[in-house]
């Protein structure tokens, strides 16, 4: 009997957590064994939308690559990637994550190594945010954003959005981005997380108020409720161009930046297909398409934006964008995460 | 001759499917959850086979997280003694009204629930969130910005008007099953309408009340949309904690752990007011 077929509780445990998620998966497995089938583990809603307008209608259905989008959110897609790690051929080609979930996933070993030879277009990549496990595909930087109603001399750096105190809002799903940017300015190393727990609690009982949905914060700045807040350049972008009077300040400190991801698993059951996709998100008419519509940034040196997109996009004079610390983040995010719950907790 | 089939054959045989059914899709996973709860979390495997009881414990000797469910209790314990309170008198006013307009009023009723709890809970941040019309009316009134969203009350209302119209439907039906003749001879007796409530109505209906009780503390202790966008994130319910640990934190051991904790609480509880009120029933 060979070691595969040695049932033991590990292996059934992990057989019975794939079996788990196996009817989501069944038919998108069935699909990607057939040749020119890529399976895109990705977000749902227009990040869906756009990679079908901008990636694979243009530029992959052409080559015969068929793309099967598996739409769901990060955790529970990483979770599923997690506990189909031991099955030889899993079920997903490319997963779409954020960066730092991107670094565990490789932390983990789970991640298929990337060179020129596999996907030709990592060589337009910008040094910042290049990395030898992942593509990143979009970015934005985190900013100080603000009413241009109420405050008239925009904070240009995390201590001076400090002293707003109870009229600053913060995204709960990225607060860590929070204390990062408070790393950045009080320790000078954006790494320094667990440090500036201090300057976060400060934060907290002098009332700033945490929002569970990224979608509150805009009525929020509308609403005279908080006038700064630290959120994605791209997300100002898009709420401005609804109508929501707000406007991006850029901390002199630097910029923590938002990057999402694309990776191919090691146990992808198409990977020629999976290079292709990532090489394709890759291609600066992707990338334009991307910035045009979502307000994201392009991540490779030759997608030069013109026009009306390049004037929205445009990041002042010398404003310093920073990958996030990702080994520190992921370090210590499990504790940070506990002790931001407790801190918020009836506050 | 004919040979007899045995009666206990064709009864297994009529709840064989029926039983496979639910041990397939209830029993096992329920079985499966289990077992993951005495796992052990890893940031990068995710899940260590273990068989620890680390994440009861956990729950059980950390005041926060017992706080979290003693929240949960207390919002549960309050929406219904409210649901009860104020479902009753609608139930027992709909039950005996002999008007044609009753089937209006009990579709009036229904209505509210041929909508998503996500929706009606959006349409609350609407009244009572900055901007809202509580705030539009605190404001007419002279008072400058107010914001109910994001407390405790917010969530109780919430709750409230959801699990409602479950009270006043059963109580109704229940009330309804209660002669009327009853309450006539209680009257011709000389009781007064207090008395006849006391001692008359009242310990009939106790049965409803006990059902209507027990389905709407339920549908409050696994509240999971209202508790997380009245409450926000200072509010701490356990069906959202539940949900961060399952599917941000990817804890499934813990997720298993309070899933079970939560379930064996709501269960005990329900098991006995069901007790208690079935004593107290016997007792009249």
């Amino acid at each position: 009997m060979t070691d595969l077929f040695t049932p033991n509780r590990r292996r059934i445990l992990t057989l019975a957590a794939g079996a788990a998620a196996a009817p989501i998966f069944a038919p998108a497995v069935l699909r990607a064994q057939e040749p020119g089938r890529c399976v895109l583990s990705t977000w749902g809603g227009d990040y869906a939308k756009l990679l079908t307008q901008n990636i694979e209608e243009p530029l992959l259905k052409p080559k015969g690559i068929e793309v099967v989008q598996d739409a769901g959110t990060e955790p529970t897609r990483v979770a599923k990637s997690i506990a189909q790690r031991r099955l030889p051929r899993g079920s997903v080609d490319v997963i779409c994550v954020q960066a730092p979930a991107a670094y565990d996933l490789e932390d983990a070993g789970m991640l298929e190594p990337l060179d020129e030879g596999k996907v030709p277009n990592l060589k337009y990549v910008q040094p910042t945010f290049a990395t030898p496990y992942a593509i990143p595909h979009i970015y934005s930087p985190q900013v100080i954003a603000y009413s241009p109603e109420r405050v008239k001399e925009p904070p240009k750096s995390f201590t001076e959005l400090e002293a707003y105190g109870g009229k600053v809002g913060i995204l709960d799903n990225s607060y860590i981005w929070v204390a990062m940017a408070a790393a950045l300015k009080h320790q000078g190393d954006p790494g320094k997380i667990a440090e500036v727990k201090p300057v976060l609690e400060k934060l907290i009982k002098a009332g700033a108020r945490a929002y569970t949905s990224t979608e509150a914060f805009a009525p929020a700045i509308k609403s005279g409720e908080i006038d700064v807040g630290l959120v994605w350049h791209a997300r100002v972008l898009f709420w401005t161009k609804g109508g929501v009077e707000m406007r991006s300040s850029f901390p002199a400190e630097g910029c923590l930046t938002y990057v999402s991801s694309m990776c191919v698993l090691k146990n992808a059951p198409n990977k020629a297909a999976a290079f292709a996709y990532i090489n394709a998100a890759l291609d600066p008419r992707a990338q334009r398409g991307f910035a045009d519509s979502m307000g994201y940034h392009p991540t490779i040196t030759n997608a030069a934006l013109e026009g009306d997109v390049a004037k929205r996009l445009a990041l002042p004079e010398g404003a310093k964008l920073l990958p996030a610390p990702y080994p520190q983040l992921s370090a210590v995010r499990d504790d940070m995460n506990d002790w931001w719950r407790r801190l918020l907790d009836r506050r | 001759m004919t040979a007899r089939r045995p009666e206990g054959l064709t009864a297994s045989m009529l709840i064989g499917p029926a039983t496979l059914v639910v041990m397939l899709s209830l029993v096992l996973p329920l079985a499966l959850l289990a077992r993951y709860s005495l796992n052990k979390y890893d940031r990068r495997t995710f899940m260590i086979e273990a068989f620890t009881p680390e994440n009861y414990l956990r729950f059980v000797t950390d005041p926060f997280y017992t706080g979290v469910l003693w929240t949960t209790f207390s919002i549960a314990i309050v929406t219904t003694l409210l649901c009860l309170l104020l479902g009753f008198p609608i139930a027992y006013k709909l039950a005996r009204s002999q008007s044609r307009w009753k089937s209006i009023g009990v579709l009036l009723i229904i209505l509210p629930l041929f909508i998503g709890s996500t929706v009606r809970a959006l349409g609350w941040m609407g009244v009572l969130g900055r901007g809202g019309i509580v705030d539009a009316l605190y404001g007419a009134l002279g008072g400058s910005g107010i914001s109910l969203l994001y407390t405790s009350f917010a969530v109780g209302i919430g709750i409230l008007s959801i699990n409602l119209p479950y009270m006043i439907l059963t109580l109704q039906s229940v009330i309804e099953g209660i002669d009327a003749k009853l309450e006539e001879a209680a009257d011709s007796l000389g009781a007064d309408p207090t008395r006849r409530f006391w001692h008359v109505v009242l310990p009939l209906a106790l049965p409803g009340i006990g059902t209507g009780g027990i389905l709407v503390f339920i549908l409050a202790m696994n509240a999971y949309a209202t508790p997380f966008l009245l409450g926000g994130a200072r509010f701490q319910m356990m069906a959202p904690m539940l949900y961060r640990e399952f599917a941000v934190n990817n804890n499934w051991p813990f997720a298993a752990a309070i899933a079970f904790i939560l379930m064996l609480t709501t269960l005990s509880l329900t098991a006995v007011s069901g007790l208690l009120v079935q004593r107290r029933y016997k007792a009249q």
